[in-house]
């Protein structure tokens, strides 16, 4: 084999295994799905660790502390349960009347049961 | 020509490689229905077609058999006190008097009636019920086979009873949803209806089927569930249905011989074949008192867990085979 057709394998090798490591590594980056029912709408962790999300009754405040622990901060439900689970980490939140999802992506589970 | 050859071989393996990984991934769906959220997760072939049959399944038992839908076959029942008999209303009277005389009487769906004395149907407000009025409220109409009979066309309720199905009509509705995705052609699936959940099939990565169990006291998981295909898991426990009287939390599952919320546990989650089998006997072992509630996972050699309110972890038997505690904090 010609020392051109050598580089040029290796080359191609080299971009196909890189994209496939991106690839896969983006599947499993470890990110908060926000499922918004109402809408059927997904949203993912801004930057600004603040994301504001219209559901069945109006908008739903989520924030990201420092320890990555998400929570409902303001709510426009009626029982404010939502609110007062506080912040958790790797489990899921869901507010029923807002029809808001929070699921950590990065659980290596198939569903949670005891919600 | 050489490489054209090697690229065009390097780039359809790219392909194949690629196609092969997205047409092993599942498609997720998840709707606000019975109450609550049902998220329904399919693996090719035929998902989405599948994930709507479930969903329609799930449309029809909460039309036929919700307490709170006026024109359900149930709330018929509990308004005229007589319904026509129909195939669920068959069907989940049939399961519901079975467990009730398994129980001993702790699954009582015509237990409603004392919850309702609580304010839980948002008929009154909230408030503790007298004692007497609770025991005159047990006596009178409480007890599934003393308020519940059937003729040949019709189902009939005592007059001043309620039934509330809430504690197996999303394991009804599991095993028929379940039955419809198998039917359009899709054999690789999770129901996931607040947490009473079916697995089925063996996904393409044949990774077992994972279950975390939640702490909802420390918010964190207090054991994994690894279940084979066609296994179902429910939990239950007081923390998410409550009322607030005087500060203080009632839970919704009551204590059929006191007509108190039961307070032994924070949850307990069961393991059974089918998803009826789970929902009931979480929320009838939810209800019991502990000893009684660990001899009667034993005596039915259940896979159950529970978690009691003094935050110990207590596994049968049999639940050794499938939960593994989380020893970490």
């Amino acid at each position: 084999m010609q020392k051109n057709n050598l580089i040029f394998i290796i080359t191609l090798l080299t971009i196909s295994a890189v994209a496939y490591y991106f690839h896969f590594k983006s599947q499993n980056s470890a990110q908060y799905e926000v499922r918004v029912l109402a809408l059927n709408k997904t949203f993912f962790r801004p930057s600004s660790n603040r994301l504001v999300v219209k559901g069945y009754l109006g908008e739903s405040v989520i924030t990201w502390n420092n320890n990555d622990e998400v929570r409902i901060e303001k709510s426009p439900c009626p029982n404010q349960n939502c609110v007062r689970m506080g912040s958790c980490k790797n489990i899921p939140l869901i507010c029923v009347p807002n029809g808001i999802i929070i699921n950590p992506t990065v659980q290596n589970f198939d569903a949670v049961t005891g919600q | 020509m050489k490489k054209i050859i090697i690229t065009t071989l390097i780039l359809l393996t790219s392909l194949v490689l690629y196609l092969h990984d997205y047409n092993n991934k599942p498609i997720s769906e998840s709707r606000l229905m019975m109450d609550t959220v049902i998220t329904v997760k399919a693996w090719p072939p035929n998902a989405q077609s599948a994930i709507n049959e479930a969903f329609k399944v799930f449309h029809e038992i909460e039309e036929a058999l919700s307490f709170h839908i006026e024109s359900s076959e149930l709330s018929a029942l509990n308004t005229n006190f007589q319904a026509t008999r129909t195939i669920h209303l068959d069907n989940i009277t049939d399961l519901s008097l079975k467990y009730y005389k398994i129980t001993e009487g702790y699954f009582d769906p015509s237990f409603a009636i004392v919850n309702k004395l609580y304010g839980f149907y948002g008929n009154i407000p909230s408030q503790l019920p007298d004692k007497e009025l609770i025991k005159d409220t047990i006596n009178e109409f409480a007890g599934l086979t003393k308020v519940l009979s059937f003729d040949k066309d019709y189902a009939h309720l005592k007059h001043g009873a309620k039934i509330d199905f809430g504690g197996i009509a999303g394991g009804y509705a599991i095993n028929l949803a379940a039955r419809a995705m198998v039917n359009a052609g899709c054999h690789t699936f999770l129901i996931d209806d607040a947490g009473d959940i079916k697995v089925m099939g063996t996904k393409p990565d044949k990774s077992e089927w994972t279950i975390a169990v939640l702490n909802p006291i420390e918010k964190s998981f207090l054991a994994t569930a690894k279940l084979p295909s066609a296994m179902c898991i429910s939990t239950s426990g007081n923390y998410e249905r409550f009322v607030e009287i005087n500060g203080i939390k009632y839970g919704h599952i009551m204590n059929p011989l006191t007509g108190f919320p039961a307070e032994d546990f924070v949850s307990v989650s069961v393991i059974a074949e089918t998803p009826e089998e789970a929902d009931i006997l979480s929320t009838a072992l939810f209800a019991m008192p502990k000893e009684s509630a660990y001899k009667k996972a034993e005596e039915l050699s259940l896979a159950a867990l529970f978690l009691t309110a003094d935050k110990k972890v207590v596994l049968s038997k049999k639940g050794n085979d499938f939960f593994l505690l989380n020893t970490t904090k």
